[in-house]
């Protein structure tokens, strides 16, 4: 009876093993492929053309800032350096205990103005609604309110905004100048409606900047951001090329993302009491695409590498944001929940969200149960070690080849880490990250799960 | 025959590295599994060893583990070579575009026309003796270059030079080759220089690559654009012959592209009562861009046909209102069309000559529309009648009263 027991363990340990390393090998695949297709096509690009286009939609990039004041002025400068035609930047001051609304006043030459806007989305009340004298910063409006966190501050940003299109942006994070120019386009060349567009983050850790430009890309230094940079390459040159391509994108990044701001008013705006309201946001927008509009419709993903963001360089910020994470994402399948498995969501109901469910947010515990497991056989004397260490090595060199091709694919795309020096660490830390990070990242995973519930 | 041989020539490689691949696995399988069966098909290889000992799966898992290792070994080469090669190939390119640059400026610059003629035969020597497609390439695009940068003498030297160039079937199978890039490279190619004989093959392209998810967002766009260049399409007509449906980016791209000088050549009317609306949008907004107001009435029955997706005939309707008919259609569809326009007509109405009925309209429109209209109705307002908007400053209606502000702070 126990040696049955333990066999039936043992196959389902192994059939969802299977079962994960075939969604990402096909993820590899349709990564490779799709990368391939977006260079070959947007290679011979002059993005400056879309500058003298008769037709290109408005848009409002919107920034919170909660206690900005070191780097505020320095990451405005970064944003109206976009290349764009019709665009403004709405930078939410959402009650920041520091001076940052003052240091802007002062830096912009900022006046209050009579602004009126339309509250349709629910938001803590808008304090004042500040633009500059001077013309040379007509583009950038300042919206002080008080603090209701990052949804509340962008649910504030959409009420102020007055353009078609919404860039919802971390404002520390430093965005290409040709940023908006190459978010903008699958807006234009898609029959089918395009409700948003994400584009790769990487990391600015370590980078030097000049003037709100990333001049050169360095590896990080600091020891956390060393392995999160393995992390982006697998998340944004892989997963999310290839959910892209299935047209089964569930998430787009919070620190970058274009919305079409009409469809997510309709559909209500950033949910505040929701941690992950990047993630919620995109499930309910495809989500009112399938119950309300019923039309065919994309949310798309682009991988140039356009925005650059800091990330924690801390163990108790790394656990804190991971946490936060994994709240938002389980806050997110519970809140849509009638969509897992539900043909009438199409592909999202029948693969994304089983997919998220299952490989994102089991994961974490079926590893953590295997451990528990093996350390429970090993005590009863149980354990095979020669199919042990060949479980253990397979698992390992499945691991090493998915991190080794997300650089590969990186060097063919875009090569932002182009020195040898780079990739020699970015090899090395792809060892050191199957014993040191994985194991972490499991657990901040079960403790964002325990806080969730419990 | 002439297909089938191109793509031999573009695809070897892959077709060869791709065959080599799946010999590697399905041949490293097939050695460690002693038996492999199709339904009724049974495989035995004879190479393999029988080892009773280890189950099966776990000759499956050992496999993997191999595939994995010389993956991973593989790709970390590639990442190598990958590098190499790119560096490389950016040696090798100054290499020639040096070459070329001394070769064509020398041309570009002889003194007598016995000396010009010495170095465009030294050009047409060292065309035809370029092997390599990358260098014939670079070669043809730097022509293109000085071609489109340049005006007057040089500029006829290059056109003088080209014409004698042996290109046809260079082009030709670039045009046809199953790459994009290639593909773009011969329109560009075809576009710059004026070459004729090209606009059939171009239509059928555009026809072909609209089957073409991959191609079709850059191509189509390249190969509309290149036949606008030609005297014979320049008036747009053969979109609607052929009904070719176009994106927006297309729409866009047209337009630029579009030469000055043709203005008055385009078949408007042909392209307004297209029954394809990306045709009709496009007339409409080359009709309003070139200020034909001509084509009011084409564009007015447009609205009556379709009013709610036509945005761009309202907004062209719009800008060639000129009598009270026309205001008071535009303040009839009012409401069934897009803030975009709605905004537009607000603005416009002050151009209306019964200043009443604008004024009353702009009042009602103040009072029961969302903020972006209230707006734009106060501001037309302020140019009409300032006494209404102090009336409507002191309105009960605290939303009234903050528009009203918000226009008075931004505009005084």
């Amino acid at each position: 009876m126990f040696v049955e027991f333990i066999c039936l363990v043992n196959s389902f340990f192994i059939i969802y093993a299977c079962a994960l390393f075939a969604v990402y090998i096909s993820i590899t695949i349709l990564s490779f492929f799709e990368m391939k297709k977006y260079i070959n096509r947007n290679r011979y690009i002059d993005y400056r053309v879309l500058m003298s286009f008769y037709k290109l939609p408005s848009v409002s990039i919107i920034a919170p800032a909660y206690n900005e004041s070191k780097t505020i002025v320095e990451n405005i400068y970064c944003l109206l350096n976009t290349h764009y035609q019709n665009f403004e930047i709405i930078i939410v001051n959402d009650g920041s205990k520091d001076n940052t609304l003052e240091i802007v006043i002062d830096h912009f030459k900022l006046i209050k103005v009579q602004q009126a806007c339309d509250m349709v989305l629910d938001c803590k009340p808008i304090k004042a609604i500040y633009k500059s004298k001077n013309s040379a910063y007509n583009h950038l409006v300042i919206v002080d309110k008080e603090n209701g966190g990052k949804a509340d501050a962008l649910n504030a940003g959409i009420n102020v905004s007055q353009k078609e299109l919404f860039l919802a942006i971390d404002v520390d994070c430093i965005i290409e100048p040709d940023a908006l120019l190459r978010m903008v386009k699958p807006f234009l060349d898609n029959k089918e409606v395009v409700v948003a567009t994400g584009g790769v983050v990487r990391i600015a850790n370590s980078c030097e900047i000049k003037n709100g430009e990333i001049v050169n890309v360095y590896y990080p230094s600091n020891f956390w951001a060393k392995f999160q940079i393995l992390e982006y390459f697998r998340a944004f040159t892989m997963g999310r090329m290839a959910w892209s391509k299935l047209n089964g994108l569930l998430i787009i990044s919070g620190a970058f993302g274009l919305f079409d701001k009409k469809r997510v008013i309709k559909a209500g705006g950033y949910d505040k009491s929701s941690v992950g309201e990047d993630l919620e946001l995109v499930v309910r927008l495809r989500r009112y695409m399938h119950e309300i509009e019923k039309i065919k419709y994309k949310v798309e993903f682009i991988p140039d590498p356009l925005c650059w963001t800091e990330v924690p360089e801390t163990y108790k910020a790394l656990s804190r944001q991971r946490n936060r994470w994994t709240r938002g994402g389980v806050d997110t399948v519970l809140k849509h929940k009638r969509m897992f498995l539900n043909p009438k969501y199409g592909l999202i109901g029948m693969i994304s969200f089983p997919y998220w469910f299952l490989f994102e947010w089991l994961a974490p515990i079926i590893q953590f149960v295997g451990i528990v497991y093996f350390v429970l056989i090993t005590i009863l004397g149980k354990l095979d070690v020669t199919v042990f260490v060949l479980l253990t090595v397979f698992v390992l060199s499945f691991s090493v080849m998915y991190s080794v091709f997300s650089i590969f694919l990186e060097t063919y795309s875009y090569d932002k880490y182009h020195n040898a020096k780079n990739k020699m660490q970015a090899f090395i830390f792809i060892f050191i990250e199957m014993i040191i990070y994985q194991p972490l990242n499991m657990y901040f995973s079960l403790s964002g799960n325990y806080d969730y519930f419990f | 025959m002439q297909a089938i041989s191109i793509y031999i020539r573009f695809l070897f490689q892959r077709l060869f590295v791709s065959i080599g691949l799946i010999v590697i696995v399905v041949g490293g399988y097939v050695c460690k599994v002693n038996h492999i069966s199709f339904g009724l098909l049974n495989f035995i290889c004879y190479i393999s060893h029988e080892d009773e000992k280890n189950e099966f799966w776990l000759y499956q898992v050992e496999y993997l583990i191999f595939v994995f290792i010389v993956t991973t070994i593989a790709t970390i080469i590639l990442i190598y070579f990958y590098k190499n090669h790119k560096n490389k190939r950016r040696k090798i390119r100054k290499k020639y575009i040096d070459l070329f640059v001394k070769s064509i400026f020398s041309y570009l610059y002889a003194e007598t026309t016995l000396e010009q003629m010495k170095k465009m035969k030294f050009l047409y020597k060292l065309w035809k003796r370029l092997r390599n497609e990358y260098a014939k390439r670079l070669y043809l695009n730097l022509l293109r270059q000085i071609y489109l940068e340049t005006e007057g003498e040089i500029h006829d030297r290059i056109d003088q030079f080209i014409n004698g160039l042996e290109y046809n079937s260079f082009i030709r199978a670039y045009f046809l080759s199953p790459f994009l890039r290639n593909n773009l490279f011969s329109l560009k190619f075809i576009r710059d220089f004026k070459i004729q004989g090209y606009e059939k093959d171009i239509i059928n392209l555009i026809h072909r690559v609209n089957l073409i998810p991959a191609k079709v967002k850059l191509i189509k766009p390249a190969a509309l654009a290149t036949l606008i260049q030609i005297e014979k399409f320049n008036d747009l007509l053969f979109l609607v012959e052929n009904q070719i449906d176009i994106s927006t980016w297309e729409t866009n791209f047209l337009i630029i592209s579009l030469p000055i000088s043709c203005k008055d050549k385009i078949h408007y009317k042909a392209l307004i009562s297209s029954n394809l609306t990306s045709l009709s949008t496009l007339g409409i907004i080359l009709a309003n861009l070139n200020g034909k107001n001509e084509f009011k009435n084409d564009i007015k029955s447009k609205i009556i046909y379709d009013r709610y997706n036509n945005e761009e005939a309202i907004l062209a309707f719009a800008s060639f209102a000129d009598d009270l008919n026309d205001f008071e259609f535009l303040i009839s569809i009012f409401k069934v069309t897009t803030e975009i326009a709605q905004i537009r007509i607000l603005k416009l109405l002050i151009k209306c000559s019964n200043v009443v009925l604008t004024t009353q309209f702009l009042e009602r429109v103040v009072k029961n529309d969302s903020y972006p209209l209230k707006i734009a109705a106060i501001q037309s307002l302020l140019q009409l009648d300032m006494f209404i908007i102090l009336k409507l400053k002191k309105s009960d209606n605290i939303v009234v009263r903050q528009a009203c502000n918000h226009v008075l702070d931004f505009n005084m």
